[in-house]
């Protein structure tokens, strides 16, 4: 059985991309989200197996929200997407339990790659 | 320590390597320099402020044939008409790659903002720039773009 995908960004173009580029794996993308709270409305509604998350949005920080979603589901595999990356933001949210972590810009490979491993493959 | 025609050098890299990455071809810089004055922007801007041990702003301004290739290269369309939304979206998201890449010159904690993004007219944009800012013209399939950058460290000087 696939895996479910939720993404998380403010940015429509990101969004619609990241579907894109993940449309040739085993993933089902069955949930997308344009601010924080409403990821976390979604997440609860859709418990997905994955999770891409930006960082920087509006309502409410990546970083809330990646605590608040693994309240709700701990095994979320839950792959982290910011525009600023260094050495403490990343032990930070390696200590929250960010799976990946991918800088933006990002490449199509870049995402695939990290879907496929949070998919187990 | 602020940014300098010289540390430009490494927006310059990262930009070219990610920008071929993300769009399968790559752009042409002009030469950076000092800007001592208010801006004079294209028809859309983006501003990203950033804050914590470095703060300041990044701007970028273009015009709508810019963000429109921009906006099929990271969709990897063809032709197709490229909504207002998209554009105005596109811009805030060229900001905000620009503001992570020039972070990535200071060693240090910065936090950016959400985008944001004006489309259409102002003549000058008061940002809230450092004087002075350093400023890189692109050339990318035949349209031009600014990016200016204007950041401090303002890490505590040691000893």
């Amino acid at each position: 059985m696939s895996k479910t995908l939720m993404i998380v960004d403010d940015s429509s173009i990101v969004r619609r991309a990241i579907e894109k580029y993940v449309s040739e794996l085993d993933v089902t993308v069955v949930a997308s989200a344009g601010d924080g709270r409403d990821a976390i409305e979604k997440f609860s509604e859709f418990l997905p197996d994955i999770v891409t998350l930006d960082m920087t949005m509006p309502e409410m920080e990546g970083t809330e929200v990646l605590t608040r979603i693994r309240a709700v589901r701990p095994d979320v595999a839950v792959i982290v997407i910011t525009a600023v990356q260094n050495e403490s933001l990343t032990m930070e949210l390696m200590t929250q339990g960010a799976q990946d972590i991918i800088k933006k810009p990002f490449t199509p490979d870049q995402i695939k790659d990290a879907v496929r491993r949070a998919a187990g493959g | 320590m602020g940014f300098n025609p010289e540390s430009i050098n490494l927006v310059k890299v990262a930009l070219a390597e990610h920008w071929q990455a993300m769009t399968g071809t790559s752009p042409e810089f002009g030469a950076p320099y000092e800007h001592f004055s208010d801006l004079i922007v294209q028809d859309y801007t983006g501003i990203v402020g950033l804050s914590g041990n470095a703060g300041g702003c990044v701007l970028v301004t273009c015009d709508r044939p810019f963000l429109e290739n921009m906006v099929r290269g990271v969709l990897q369309e063809g032709e197709g008409a490229v909504g207002e939304d998209d554009v105005l979206d596109m811009v805030g998201e060229f900001a905000n790659m620009v503001a992570g890449v020039a972070c990535s010159a200071f060693d240090s904690i910065v936090h950016l903002s959400v985008p944001v993004v004006i489309g259409g007219q102002p003549d000058i944009v008061r940002p809230p720039l450092p004087i002075p800012a350093v400023l890189l013209p692109i050339t990318w399939q035949g349209e031009s773009a600014i990016v200016a950058v204007g950041i401090e460290n303002r890490t505590p000087a040691s000893g």
